[in-house]
């Protein structure tokens, strides 16, 4: 799979859009930066507004998902709404569109904790998932901290901004 | 609530042959009014530095919460 390098560029209204490339996924974290640094000089030399981010996405082979066809209750404006706290008291939001509906209590719209699925979710964030190695790979918030609690697990509703 | 669960915790643990349980695990031996509260339990045994937890993909390809006794 590759790694898509996404720059973010703001005119003077204060709309902003993105220019994406991609390129493989073999290279060295720094080696990525530095194309990536080298590319958003490149753009900024040709546009007019200002470069607001320069990130770095992963894309991830998702063959081996389950999940291949959308039910009919599915709808991606049915958001569940996570939010956790890091060591330095930061907030880390995760909005997961088209939760299933199962896991919401209907009376309060909290999502249920005490389901192992969720579960999985929640304590990803606070303790990580172990991959090859023993190693766990533990979410963070921008800047580094670590994620270590749950403030809030409930489902929202918002427009995707998507109609087809 | 959450000291009882934790001591059920702590008596799975300490029952298992690796000092490992799961989350799924946890549901099949307390009562269903208490599931929702397992992962607050879980939170305070891991601040007690009795236990530690994380998600692994297990050989049948799920996801599952692991808690782990800390020697």
């Amino acid at each position: 799979m590759a790694i898509e390098i996404i720059t973010e560029v703001e005119d003077r209204a204060g709309k902003r859009a993105t220019s994406s490339v991609f390129i493989l996924d073999t290279f060295l974290r720094a080696q990525v930066e530095l194309f990536a640094l080298q590319w958003s000089q490149i753009i900024d030399d040709i546009i007019l507004g200002v470069i607001r981010s320069v990130t770095a996405i992963l894309h991830v082979d998702i063959s081996a998902l389950t999940n291949n066809t959308p039910t009919a209750s599915s709808d991606v404006e049915e958001v569940g709404a996570f939010e956790f706290v890091t060591t330095d008291g930061n907030r880390v939001k995760c909005n997961v569109p088209g939760i299933n509906e199962l896991l919401v209590n209907n009376d309060t719209g909290q999502i249920d904790t005490g389901q192992t699925a969720i579960s999985n979710l929640i304590s990803m964030f606070e303790d990580g998932i172990s991959v090859t190695g023993g190693i766990l790979i533990h979410p963070t918030d921008i800047g580094s901290d670590d994620i270590v609690g749950t403030l809030l697990a409930e489902e929202r509703f918002r427009n995707s901004g998507r109609r087809r | 609530m959450l000291e009882e669960i934790l001591e059920v915790v702590k008596t799975e643990l300490d029952n298992s042959e690796n000092g490992k349980t799961t989350f799924s695990h946890l549901k099949t031996v307390l009562p269903e009014s208490r599931h929702g509260r397992i992962l607050d339990a879980l939170r305070i045994g891991r601040s007690q530095g009795v236990l530690k937890k994380y998600v692994t993909k297990l050989e049948d390809g799920s996801m599952e919460t692991v808690i782990e006794k800390v020697s």
